[in-house]
């Protein structure tokens, strides 16, 4: 049976599909469409998707919808109307969003793919989010746990997952209703700290290493943790019915200050090299956020006790946006009640579709589906045929035009690239560019499913060399200096270099881990000022040639460890085609493109 | 100087100095579009096997990524507020199994556009109070000059040199261009009775809805368990 996931309408629109049983593709429409977070209906991801497994819209037997969009409506309905008469901007948004969508989306979906409305299913958000993570954590059974800012009216779940002889069950033991959500607290601190919603939680996270946590109080009196491990908003400070960009009130601002204004400087760095001193609004707002992760890491913890108290169960499958917060996560595994933890690789909005079609499947499939494991590289592969067609046109002097960075002029014959059909000498030019100080851009294969950067669309760097980081920030990701790098490495590597957690599953970058201190200047570049790193250990068998990579730069290097970041400009989503990774390798500072065995290099004027 | 020429200078340029802000939101404005265009053609490239129109268009793609930084540049010199770092929504411009005729069409559509880009360029350089600013359209529209006449080379050489062809397809691409700036300028004020509408339906409804919607906030953990739960099992039923 084709199972199509489709998921659009909010942030993070995306396309998935399951045939027979088994996840093959899952994709966010970002990749293809170029507008980060895009939330419209997913036509290209879908595409890709039944290009990928060579089907025709009619092969599809069912789709399956990530939410119910009219019990969203009522939602959103009820919300704006409880503001009345101060809310009418978010009334009549939610009207024109019922007009134009809310009751139509089994029509569009079905008219798009010239099929049978009938066959579109509606999952709830939640259950969508359950089956997304239950799958990934690939068990018989587990507590299941989504903490998300909302679905229709719920803001986090837990359920008792098993697989049955007669199939998935799915045994709901506690939800928590709107407004009193995890992610909505945190986003409002996100825009409070003037980061934008959806987007720059991560720059919360990364803030609040340099703070401490003096507005514990504050906070809490904010988001009440129960004592059965349950959370609820103090509803005094937020508002959460009108349209405003900040969902917060006089009260809060009482609390906690003046909102950190757009433009003001942070002069945080990562690296721990800031020349400046923070003034006192700044160590206020890093304050503010350490006290946001305090109280965010104690309500995830508190909540999964509760999962554990209510299921018994030893694996613990997280999910929903909450569980992007790695800090959060880390935490989760040093309260050590499960033996295992498993995060899927896109467990926020982006994976709805995968967990909406897995959902489904587990209702339409039979019981006895065999399931293939669920691995990050969902993605469209990469051809690096249909870039090096286009290498020859552009001359290399001029390729400086194209960036306000303005880098190093090209040498006239500067620009080099061959195909190398031998994988050891791809990786001994990549590591010998690296090994120089060289930032490369690492294009392999298929590209992965959610927002981390696992070895398929990755700019890979030194780890122990800062100033490399520093001009990867400056010239490529222009990125703010206080947000830390990640790193990739092996499982020995891992173990040399950090304190590692029993249980936690380190192949997906879902989870900080601290740094053992006599070993930390070989990850230096990838460091938090806290001492933290966000590891992939990557397993020779699931990715052999970028472990065999890895490997080659312990010896080159002298450990198994490089910096990886997602290989995309500011405000951009992660490249997905070879042509998207070649129009930044034109743009930015990069020194390489490795797309499969196509070897392009930049050779500068001396 | 055009009419919407004239239009620009006038009101663009009052517009503008009144409110500073609004050359912000269209300096912003602006390097969306340019971004757009730029998506617009890259997903052109995978369409054609002509690698000589592949670098060509690749090459373009740069040009107006360029151009929008330019823009975003601009606008965030001036802004007071975090502007959108991307575009809201992209529609596509050409399907993703076009066929030679249709990118034919596609290109007529650019060399149109870019004309008209080109010549807007101009007259809101000259409509600008800022220096800065000035400087981007000029510089954008400098570049859109000529991209104006490479695409009528591609156009030619698509259609194999026939000048009628060419000629009828820009005209059909100035049409939908006009149709679009129409439909565009329409949108604003075809949401005014809409929220006129809407106003009197929230003044009426919400006045009698809002408690009930309060009471409905206050649902308990153990409500919504129950109402989840029933919605699950709802799910899973299988129908007779």
């Amino acid at each position: 049976m084709n199972i199509l996931g489709v998921s659009y309408g909010y942030h993070d629109a995306s396309a998935a599909l399951v045939v027979d049983g088994s996840l093959v593709f899952a994709s966010a429409e970002e990749r293809h469409s170029r507008v980060k977070h895009d939330p419209s209906f997913p036509s290209s991801a879908i595409d890709q998707a039944l290009k990928h497994a060579g089907l025709k819209p009619s092969d599809i037997d069912a789709v399956a919808f990530h939410e119910d969009p009219i019990n969203k409506l009522s939602r959103s309905m009820v919300s704006s109307l409880s503001g009345w008469p101060f809310s009418f901007s978010s009334f009549a948004a939610t009207a024109q969003e019922a007009i134009q969508n809310s009751f139509w989306v089994a029509a569009d979906i079905a008219t798009h793919l010239g099929i049978d409305s009938k066959v579109v299913h509606s999952v709830p958000h939640h259950l969508s989010h359950t089956a997304m993570a239950f799958h990934g954590a690939q068990c018989s059974a587990a507590a299941v746990m989504t903490i998300d800012a909302v679905g229709e009216w719920t803001c986090s779940t837990i359920t008792k997952v098993k697989k049955t002889p007669k199939g998935t069950q799915y045994q709901l033991c506690h939800a928590s209703p709107f407004p009193h959500s995890l992610g909505l607290f945190y986003s409002a601190f996100t825009a409070f700290l003037g980061f934008r919603v959806n987007h720059g939680e991560c720059s919360l996270m990364a803030l609040a290493s340099f703070g401490e946590p003096r507005f514990k109080d504050e906070v809490e009196a904010l988001l009440h943790v129960t004592k059965d491990g349950t959370h609820q908003l103090n509803l005094d400070y937020f508002d959460f019915s009108s349209a405003k960009n900040l969902p917060i009130n006089a009260r809060f601002i009482q609390s906690f200050g003046a909102p950190r204004p757009f433009k003001s400087p942070l002069v945080f760095s990562a690296f721990g090299d800031a020349t400046d001193t923070p003034c006192e609004d700044q160590r206020r707002y890093a304050d503010v956020a350490s006290s946001v992760q305090y109280v965010t890491t104690a309500a995830v913890a508190a909540y999964a006790a509760k999962a554990h108290k209510e299921t018994g169960l030893k694996t613990l499958a997280y999910g929903g946006g909450v569980a992007l917060n790695c800090v959060a996560n880390a935490a989760l595994l040093r309260q050590g009640r499960f033996e295992r933890v498993s995060i899927p690789t896109d467990p926020g909005d982006g994976g709805g579709a995968a967990g909406a079609a897995l959902a489904l499947s587990d209702k339409l499939d039979a019981p006895s589906k065999t399931q293939v494991a669920i691995g990050p590289f969902l993605g469209s592969i990469a051809d690096a045929d249909s870039a090096e067609s286009i290498l020859g046109a552009l001359s290399p002097e001029k390729w400086h035009r194209f960036s306000l960075l303005s880098p190093q002029p090209l040498a006239a014959d500067g620009l080099k690239w061959e195909r190398l059909s031998d994988p050891a000498e791809v990786i001994a030019r990549a590591i010998a560019l690296i090994a120089s100080g060289g930032l490369l851009a690492w294009v392999q294969g298929r590209f992965e499913s959610g927002p981390r950067a696992l070895g398929g669309r990755s700019i890979l760097a030194r780890a122990d060399d800062i100033s490399v980081a520093q001009r990867l920030s400056k010239r490529v990701k222009l990125r703010a200096g206080f947000r830390p790098y990640a790193a990739s490495m092996t499982q020995g590597a891992a173990e040399r270099l950090l304190f590692l957690e029993p249980g936690g599953d380190y192949r997906k970058m879902q989870t900080a881990a601290k740094v053992r201190p006599e070993h930390a200047h070989h990850i230096a570049a990838a460091m938090h000022i806290d001492q933290t790193t966000r590891p992939q250990v990557v397993s020779p068998t699931e990715q052999p040639h970028f472990h065999a990579l890895l490997v080659a730069s312990g010896k080159a290097m002298g450990e198994e460890v490089l910096l990886n970041t997602s290989l995309n400009e500011q405000g951009e989503p992660l490249v997905a085609s070879a042509i998207d990774a070649l129009a930044m390798f034109a743009r930015t500072d990069l020194d390489a493109l490795v797309i499969n065995d196509l070897f392009i290099s930049k050779e500068r004027n001396a | 100087m055009s009419f919407r020429g004239l239009l620009i200078r006038v009101f663009s340029g009052l517009a503008w100095r009144i409110r500073p802000k609004r050359l912000t939101q269209a300096l912003s404005e602006f390097s969306h579009i340019e971004k757009d265009s730029g998506a617009q053609l890259r997903a052109c490239i995978g369409l054609t096997d002509d690698n000589a129109l592949r670098g060509y268009l690749f090459q373009h793609v740069l040009e107006e990524y360029f151009h929008a930084e330019l823009f975003s540049t601009a606008a965030h010199k001036r802004a007071t507020q975090q502007p959108m770092l991307t575009i809201p929504n992209r529609v596509a411009m050409i399907s993703a199994d076009a066929d030679d005729q249709e990118i034919a069409e596609f290109f007529a559509y650019v060399h149109v556009g870019e004309a008209s880009v080109n010549r807007d360029f101009r007259s809101y350089a000259a409509a600008s109070p800022s220096k800065d600013a000035r400087r981007v359209f000029l510089r954008a529209g400098a570049d859109e000059g000529r991209h104006e006449a490479d695409t009528l080379d591609v156009l030619a050489t698509l259609t194999n040199g026939d000048k009628r062809a060419v000629k009828k397809m820009a005209s059909s691409a100035k049409w939908a261009l006009r149709r679009r700036q129409f439909s565009d300028a329409m949108h604003g004020i075809g949401k005014l009775p809409l929220h006129v509408m809407l106003g009197l339906v929230y003044a009426f409804f919400g006045l009698m809805a809002r408690r009930s919607a309060q009471t409905r906030l206050r649902f308990t953990d153990k409500q919504s368990t129950a109402i989840l739960s029933q919605q699950i099992d709802a799910f899973f039923e299988v129908p007779q």
